[in-house]
This record gives C-alpha cells, sequence and structure tokens, in this order.
C-alpha cells in the first residue's frame, strides 16, 4: 500500500504531480461501495426523470400547437416537485393571507374616502353663502352679494325700498368711488352724456363731466346735465321713476335731457342695483318654486312705483 | 467548448425547439449521466432516506432543466457548479418540508396510536439478510461520518469517487489546482477513518455491554 501524501508534501513543492490517494483500504473500500450505490441508484432514477421531463415537454407542445398565447406552459413547480410536502399548501396559504391583507387595505381605504366625501358634502351644505342654497328654504342666499336679505326674499317690493337702508349708505368713500365709477361706465355704456344750456354752459358741464370722471368731488355742488340717447319709451319711463324725473324729450329726436346731480347717479346706480337684485330675487323665487316673478320687478315694469330715498342727496321732483 | 457547453447548448435548443426536443433530451440524459450520482451524493449527505434523495435529484435536475438558459459561461463550464449549487438549495429547502412532515407524521401516528390502530413504521420490505443488513450499517455509519465533513470536502471525495475526471471537476467546481484537490482529499479521508475508527470502538463498546 502506497504512502499516502501529506498535505505538506504538496505545500513543500517535493510533490509537484501527486499520485492519486492509495486504493484498497478500509476507507477507500467503503467510499468506493457507498459511491457504487450512489452511481446506480442515479442511473435508476433517469427513466423517472425523464418521464416526468416528457409529460412537461408534451403540455408544452399542446400548448404551443392551441396557439393560445404561444407562451411557454408555466409548469407548476409544486405539482412535479413536491409530492409529498406541505409547501404547495402552505404557500397557497399565505398568498391568500397577503391577497386578504391588501383587500382589506383596500377596502378600509375606500371606506374612509366615502366618509369624507359625505362629510365635505354635509359640511359645505351646512355653510350658508358657501353651497349658495339654503338648506331649509331651497332659495339662493344672495346676502353674501349684498342684496337685503327681505328682498331677495321677495317680502319686500320696489315702494318698499325706501325703508330699507341703502347699501351705499353703509359704503365707506372708496366703495361709493368704486360704485361711482360703475355709474359712469354704465352711463357712457347706455346714456350720451353732453352739456346742456348754452355753448359755455355746455362746455363747462362736458368739463364737470369729465373732471368727474377723474375722481372730482365737486359733482355734490354742481349738478351735471345729461342727454339720454338710444332709450326706448319703457326705459325713460324706468329711469324717470328711478330719479330721474327731469328727463324729457328733446322734439321728437330720441334724445332726452335731464340734470344729474349727485343724488341721480346714485339712484341711477341702485336702480342698476335693484335691476340686478330684481334678477336675483326672480332667481331665487324660480328656484324655490313660487313661479311668480318677484314684486320688484313688477314695480319697475309698472313705472308706478315711487323713487326711492337717495341716500346722497334729495331727489328732483 | 467543453462537453458540457456542448449538452447544455443542444439542451436549451431542443427545449425551445420542438422540432429538436429528442436531441435535447439526449443531450440532457448525457448531462444526467455525468453528473447525476456526484448530485446524488450531494443530496445524500442531507438525507439517509432513499425516496427522499430520489425527489431531490430529481427535483434538482427539472430545476436545471427550466433554468438551463441560465448558465452563464457561454461555454458550459459553470455547468458543474452551477448544478451543484440547485442541489444544495432543493436539499435546504428540503430539509425544512422534512422537518414540518416529520412533525405531522408523528402526531399522526400518536392519533392512530390512541385510536387503536397499527403502529405506522417507516421501515417496508422483506428483512435483509445478515450480510447485506451489515453492509448496510457500514455505508449508514460512513454517511454519518460524512455529515462531519465541510462542503467542500464532501464535494472532493464525490468527485474523486464518481466523477471520471476529478482533477478537472474539482478545478471546475471547487476551485483548486491538482495539488489542492489532494490534499483536500487526504484530510478528507483522514478525518472520516478516524470517525469511522472511534465509531466502530464505540459500537463494539456497546455490543461488550449488550453480552
Amino acid at each position: 500500500m502506497s504512502q499516502t501524501p501529506r498535505p505538506e508534501d504538496f505545500d513543500s513543492g517535493r510533490v509537484d504531480d501527486p499520485a492519486p490517494l492509495p486504493s484498497g483500504d478500509a476507507i477507500d473500500v467503503m467510499l468506493r461501495e457507498w459511491h457504487d450505490r450512489e452511481r446506480v441508484q442515479a442511473a435508476n432514477g433517469r427513466n423517472a426523470l425523464f418521464a416526468v421531463l416528457d409529460g412537461v415537454s408534451a403540455a408544452e407542445t399542446r400548448e404551443a400547437e392551441s396557439g393560445s398565447s404561444g407562451a411557454r406552459l408555466h409548469v407548476p413547480e409544486h405539482s412535479v416537485l413536491h409530492e409529498h410536502g406541505d409547501r404547495p399548501k402552505a404557500r397557497d396559504a399565505g398568498r391568500r393571507r397577503v391577497a386578504m391583507r391588501w383587500v382589506r387595505i383596500g377596502g378600509g381605504v375606500c371606506v374612509l374616502a366615502l366618509v369624507a366625501s359625505i362629510a365635505l358634502v354635509v359640511g359645505r351644505a351646512g355653510r350658508p353663502g358657501l353651497q349658495g342654497r339654503l338648506p331649509d328654504s331651497g332659495r339662493w342666499d344672495t346676502s353674501a352679494a349684498g342684496v337685503p336679505p327681505e328682498v331677495a326674499a321677495g317680502r319686500l317690493n320696489e315702494a318698499d325700498l325706501a325703508s330699507v337702508p341703502s347699501p351705499m349708505a353703509k359704503m365707506v368713500s372708496s366703495e361709493k368711488e368704486a360704485i361711482e365709477n360703475r355709474a359712469r361706465k354704465v352711463l357712457s355704456r347706455n346714456l350720451q352724456m353732453i352739456a346742456l344750456g348754452d355753448e359755455a354752459k355746455r362746455e363747462q358741464n362736458a368739463v364737470q363731466v369729465r373732471s368727474r370722471a377723474a375722481a372730482d368731488r365737486r359733482m355734490n355742488q354742481i349738478p351735471v346735465t345729461v342727454t339720454l340717447n338710444t332709450l326706448d319709451a319703457p326705459s325713460v319711463q324706468l329711469l324717470k321713476d328711478h330719479g330721474l324725473s327731469n328727463l324729457v324729450q328733446v322734439g321728437a329726436s330720441n334724445t332726452f335731457h335731464a340734470d344729474v346731480d349727485e343724488g341721480a347717479i346714485l339712484r341711477l346706480v341702485q336702480f342698476e342695483f335693484v335691476v340686478s337684485m330684481a334678477d336675483r330675487v326672480e332667481l331665487g323665487a324660480a328656484a324655490a318654486g313660487t313661479g311668480a316673478a318677484s314684486k320688484s320687478e313688477k314695480g319697475e315694469a309698472s313705472g308706478g312705483s315711487p323713487a326711492p330715498a337717495a341716500p346722497g342727496g334729495s331727489p328732483k321732483p | 467548448m467543453t462537453d458540457d457547453g456542448a449538452d447544455v447548448l443542444a439542451a436549451v435548443c431542443g427545449r425551445d425547439d420542438p422540432a429538436r426536443r429528442v436531441a435535447g433530451h439526449e443531450a440532457f440524459g448525457r448531462l444526467y449521466e455525468r453528473h447525476a450520482p456526484v448530485v446524488r451524493a450531494l443530496c445524500r449527505d442531507h438525507t439517509s432516506a432513499d425516496h427522499e434523495v430520489d425527489d431531490a435529484v430529481q427535483e434538482t435536475f427539472i430545476r436545471a432543466y427550466r433554468k438551463l438558459h441560465e448558465v452563464q459561461a457561454p461555454n458550459g463550464g459553470g455547468f458543474r457548479s452551477w448544478l451543484y449549487a440547485i442541489a444544495r438549495l432543493v436539499c435546504a429547502e428540503r430539509r425544512r418540508a422534512w422537518g414540518r412532515r416529520a412533525k405531522h407524521e408523528t402526531r399522526g401516528a400518536e392519533v392512530a396510536a390512541m385510536n387503536g390502530h397499527a403502529k405506522v413504521t417507516r421501515e417496508q420490505g422483506a428483512s435483509p439478510s445478515a450480510a447485506a443488513a451489515s453492509s448496510r450499517q457500514d455505508l449508514d455509519r460512513l454517511t454519518q461520518a460524512m455529515e462531519t465533513l465541510s462542503d467542500d470536502e464532501r464535494l472532493a471525495l464525490h468527485l474523486y469517487y464518481v466523477d471520471t475526471d476529478p482533477v478537472a471537476s474539482a478545478g471546475d467546481a471547487l476551485g483548486l489546482s491538482r495539488s489542492g484537490f489532494y490534499k483536500l482529499l487526504a484530510g478528507a479521508r483522514e478525518k472520516l477513518a478516524a470517525k469511522m475508527n472511534a465509531k466502530t470502538l464505540e459500537q463494539r463498546g456497546a455490543a461488550g455491554v449488550n453480552l
């Protein structure tokens, strides 16, 4: 029996090409027998393995011939590989648990979103002015726009507006100025304002108008005469009812004259305001299902209602 | 290209192309014959039950067949170590499954015993002859002794006794030179011999006590 090479023999370089290990001793015989047994059993397992592979190939062939997806057949690993173990069941149970967990999380998120949206809608409904519709009556809430609630509710007509404090009275100067500017825009758009009287007076009044447009506050003392063009009869009557009582027609033309002071301007502003109010009241009444137009609009249309009190000055007779 | 490389290529082509399926199976069969004994020896290191080893070897080669395209070396040089890695992974997974199943089987046997059924035994078949029983006992002791070796030492032993070119295979699978391979083998054999002698002394002592 040859001597087994020692590790130091290799390390020292004395044995460059070591011979195979000694054979024939007890441990070698046992190892050889042990591995022979494994070799035989491995050869026996070849048929079983290729039976499985043939089954896989046949299934893939059927899948390819069916042409459903063209993809390779996914062989369930556990159906082949775990014949005895409980791994497939455990793995499926784990997947089910994970899936159910995500389903619960998604359901919770959906419920939370639903509750939040309901709370948002209910919260908005409980805050008048934001939603625009009163929850109890269903009317449009126009108080936020500066309209008196009584008018908005349709309880006051145009004649009663005299007792209603004008919104202009509550306004500060900057707000009044903004309203006046707005009135000038309205007048310049719908009425043609020129000075009347002799030439000097006319020129002077025109200057006055222009200077007032430049925010000259002297309009409080000096009356301004305007000429109203392109107005039809109902509009003229409407303007007369709202402060332009000295509005007269010049001949047969469509030109009207009127002296306008600050109060008249404010009334015009208020008139426009009332008209807009009437629109809103009508909207509110229609929305509430009352059907009929508001009293204020009816009064304006008839032309018989007295002019409202001018907050900034006395109305013309 | 090595034999492994050519066979891996043919097996991949046969797997993906139905027209070459027969040739692919033949190539994979050559791979099986070349490596199955070592793979089986590796799986044997993790269990002594024959049917468990059979299942592990089959699972290793089925996984390898399905993942053949993942062999990275174009010439198939890494196939051997790749296959051994799959075998170790399969054995690790099955060992956990075996543990769970053993627990269930033990519980089932207890339930059966409580219900008055016959005791479940795993030993089946005719009783072997005395010589075969003695030989089997020796091999079982050798198996137990090999469990004390490291993975590299076991693999070196398997390659030496199974593979046709163990030195080249060791260089491929373990990255060892010829000298290093024999050095590892010598150490493994010495450890095994010492372990087997110790076990023999223990058994003789136990037999003397029994007598």
